[in-house]
């Protein structure tokens, strides 16, 4: 009888696992929620602090990365460096630049030098002087770096210091770009070089992340959480609140969870962990918590590995685009909360036209056609097509880490492409496996997403069709031609004619397929009203909430 | 003795029980293609998570796939993959525990050894690490089981055949003249069997779970297999909304886990001599890990 008893206790306690297991996530989701459960006595009473402080607790599904938080690298969540860094101008989220510590500038006639007037009496957070010695240290800390070549501005004939407010850049192309590039999160940004160790010297090793931004660093427990809090001697509109808290809470599920338990005030924004798209319509309906919608400027998409002698032909590739319902993808499996994907930049990315750029209509009797005018034929009925004895087979590798609506687009992408006789097999990978695999070719196809904002679609185009850094390829795909219709485009100061410099090079990567465009996002927060105040979302995805208006009610 | 342990087992009302779950269970296994009524791979996105109906009992998940067939198929995924798994494991670890058993000298140490090998790394860690490297698949789940698991079996086996090496129906059957094949065969495998089997079957409802686990979190079966385990781990998003994508998958894991713990016991209670049990228990070690 005794064993009885325990047999039925251990299927209970199966039971009971299974549904443990439920609550936390994958991977790591096992530590958080057993941190998540040790720390929610000590955060509720935190709301407002004893004295009086004012906090508000955010999710973010990544480490802060503050020993990495370099302003001349690209290490880190993008967001962070424009609180904590600033640069020469801002982007206002409507195509306009703000002076931010360039206060005006002069461009000469050829498009090269640019002077820039600093702002005066700046300081950065720990009490040294923002002027022109300082922006001199911080360009030589990565101009001319094969790392940054996606960018027009990293190319450096010459730097002079005018005066102690006034400096004057020589680039070594006259590309449009240049200032739009100064609003990037990175690596334009200025670091305090007091935060470089060997204090003077540009290659020396950078220590802790000073800035002049609105914001600085308090205190940082790796993978755990990190403390933001004004920074005293910023020069503009001083923050509302005395700190903010980020939380690392890596599954989307456990980031709702603690929103729900009171242990964060909120989640949401591509770029600090995304709602996932299933609770989205929920927590809406609900009314429970404050919601916000809003689109982007960034578009996902399928990209091919050009190493694999597949997808060297282009009816494969376009059979690929044929085969996908975007527009099913918008509204069924994102309820809405989604745009059907076009071309691979939206609509309302700059120099983008309905003309220029387009989808491939959802046709899969044409795709069907194209495989076998290609030679691809189910010969041996398994469902799956093959040309010469090798199946029409391929790996997709893909992360739910950045975008939890990954998991359920995979699946959905591995159905649709069953449909037209291709074989998909799904590879979910950690966000440190996915960037490996996605940068190293070790995939046959990927998950993708283009930039935003002030990036798109000149340094996009760069990043994803160029090679740099120690790469000899490009990321989607490795076109000399299409290279050079884009240096065209970013060289052409003439507004028409680059138009339809441009007009080429988005009609080029339309007409070959280089890439199958999968839907548009949206991002989305959720805020607990009942402590928060004055949420605003940011002017983009590398700004992600207006923080400075944040208060507590 | 056959009959005798027949009758025992009858009148275990909860082996029975037990039993009876298993067999329907593997009936619609077998029939999974005629009972289930829709492709469990099949997408339809427009009909995503669709309550119940008559056309889909337990309604649709995030894909609009059928639950109810997905757990049906699945129980090949889970039921099938251990039943097979658990036989390769005897197939492995019982010739091996008899070899030793029976030969005992430096056959008995090696084996012994490698038994004591298997037996210290933890399933769990290995199976990770396994995964790490040759990427999650269930095919790489099951080796790792087989790596591990057949030591319990062969150290059962090999204790039992050097008690039985001593008894006077195996020296009189030596004596006798009788061939080493026919000893081992006639006289002392059969003999060795029962807490095999008692212990094959608890093992059965471990590797379930395992199983299941494993593709929770990812590293077993992948997507879009209808594993019980891979169901869950797709159901957690919908926990608020669409319990039953958690619910009906859970019930399912506990169900199968139930019925082969009540038959095992049931199995143990009719074939093991109450003052044998504890030897078997003693054997075997840890029984879960």
């Amino acid at each position: 009888m005794k064993k009885r008893f325990t047999s039925v206790l251990s299927a209970l306690l199966c039971a009971a696992v299974a549904l443990g297991l439920c609550a936390c996530g994958s991977g790591g989701g096992l530590e958080e929620s057993a941190s998540a459960l040790g720390e929610e006595a000590v955060s509720s009473g935190q709301a407002v602090a004893a004295d009086g402080e004012k906090e508000i607790v955010v999710a973010i599904y990544k480490d802060g990365a503050m020993e990495e938080l370099d302003a001349a690298t690209y290490n880190g969540p993008h967001f962070l460096f424009k609180m904590i860094y600033e640069g020469f101008v801002e982007d206002n989220g409507d195509g306009t630049l703000e002076p931010v510590l360039a206060t005006q500038w002069d461009i000469s006639e050829d498009g090269k030098t640019y002077t820039y007037h600093l702002r005066e009496g700046v300081k950065f957070s720990d009490g040294t002087d923002f002027n022109a010695g300082a922006v001199a240290f911080n360009l030589k800390r990565w101009m001319n770096n094969d790392r940054f070549s996606s960018l027009t501005s990293y190319a450096v004939d010459n730097i002079e210091i005018i005066d102690d407010y006034t400096i004057a850049v020589t680039y070594t192309d006259a590309a449009y770009a240049i200032l739009l590039e100064q609003t990037y999160p990175r690596p334009n940004r200025f670091l305090s070089p007091s935060s470089i160790e060997n204090d003077g010297s540009t290659t020396g090793v950078f220590s802790t992340p000073v800035g002049t931004g609105p914001w600085m660093l308090e205190s940082y427990v790796k993978d755990e959480e990190f403390t933001l809090v004004p920074n005293p001697y910023y020069w503009g509109e001083k923050p509302q609140v005395d700190r903010i808290r980020f939380k690392v809470i890596t599954d989307a599920q456990a980031r709702l969870l603690a929103l729900k338990s009171g242990e964060v005030d909120i989640i949401g924004g591509d770029l600090m962990g995304k709602i996932p798209m299933e609770s989205l319509n929920e927590l809406r309906n609900s009314g429970e918590f404050d919601t916000y919608v809003t689109g982007t400027m960034c578009s996902h998409f399928i990209s091919f590995n050009e190493d694999n002698e597949i997808f060297q032909d282009k009816n494969v590739r376009q059979a690929l685009n044929y085969a996908v319902n975007k527009k099913s993808i918008a509204e069924d499996l994102y309820d809405g909360n989604g745009l059907e994907a076009h071309g691979m930049y939206q609509d309302s990315v700059p120099y983008v036209t309905s003309e220029n750029s387009y989808a491939y209509p959802y046709d899969t009797a044409r795709a069907i056609e194209l495989l076998e005018t290609s030679g691809w034929m189910d010969s041996d009925g398994d469902g799956i097509r093959e040309k010469g004895g090798q199946k029409l087979s391929f790996t997709f590798v893909y992360s739910v880490d950045e975008f939890p609506e990954w998991k359920s687009l995979a699946e959905y992408l591995q159905a649709a492409y069953s449909e037209i006789g291709v074989q998909i097999q799904l590879s979910c990978l950690d966000k440190n496996g996915y960037a490996d695999a996605t940068t190293s070719k070790n995939f046959d196809i990927c998950l993708r997403r283009t930039a935003s904002d002030s990036w798109v679609p000149h340094s996009s185009l760069k990043e994803l069709f160029y090679p740099y850094a120690d790469r000899d390829y490009a990321l989607v795909w490795t076109d000399e031609n299409l290279q050079s219709m884009i240096n065209d485009a970013l060289l052409c100061l003439n507004e028409d004619e680059r138009q339809e410099k441009y007009d080429a090079v988005f009609s080029c990567i339309c007409e070959e397929a280089y890439s199958v465009p999968v839907y548009y996002p949206t991002t989305s927060f959720a805020v607990n009203g009942n402590k928060v105040d004055g949420f605003e979302v940011g002017v983009n995805n590398y700004a992600p909430v207006a923080w400075e208006k944040l208060n507590v009610k | 003795m056959i009959k005798n342990t027949g009758r025992k087992l009858l009148r275990n009302k909860s082996a029975m029980f037990g039993l009876m779950i298993i067999l329907i269970l593997l009936l619609m296994g077998l029939f999974a293609g005629r009972i289930a009524s829709h492709d469990p791979t099949l997408v339809d996105i427009t009909n995503k998570l669709a309550p119940s109906s008559k056309e889909y009992p337990l309604g649709t998940d995030q894909m609009g796939r059928c639950i109810l067939c997905r757990l049906i198929y699945g129980i090949e995924i889970s039921m099938f993959t251990a039943i097979k798994v658990t036989f390769i494991i005897l197939l492995v670890g019982v010739p091996l525990g008899m070899i030793a058993g029976y030969c005992g000298g430096i056959a008995d140490n090696l084996v012994m050894r490698l038994a004591d090998i298997a037996s210290t790394f933890p399933s769990t860690l290995l199976a990770l690490a396994v995964v790490g490297i040759f990427g999650p698949s269930l095919d790489h789940l099951v080796l790792v089981f087989i790596f591990l698991w057949w030591a319990p079996f062969a150290r059962m086996v090999r204790s039992s055949v050097i008690k039985l090496k001593e008894t006077e129906f195996v020296m009189a059957a030596e004596a006798a003249g009788c061939s080493r094949r026919d000893i081992i065969m006639k006289h002392i495998f059969p003999n060795t069997l029962s807490p095999v089997i008692v212990y094959a079957t608890l093992r059965i409802a471990a590797v379930i779970t395992h199983i299941a686990g494993f593709s929770f979190i990812g590293l077993g079966s992948q997507p879009p297999a209808p594993d019980w385990g891979v169901m869950l781990n797709d159901g957690r998003q919908y926990i608020d909304t669409h319990p039953g994508m958690l619910f009906w998958p859970g019930l399912a894991i506990v169900i199968v886990v139930f019925a082969f713990n009540l038959f095992g016991e049931g199995l143990n209670d009719a074939l093991i001599p109450a003052e044998e049990e504890m030897a078997v228990v003693k054997e075997t070690g840890d029984s879960n890990e």
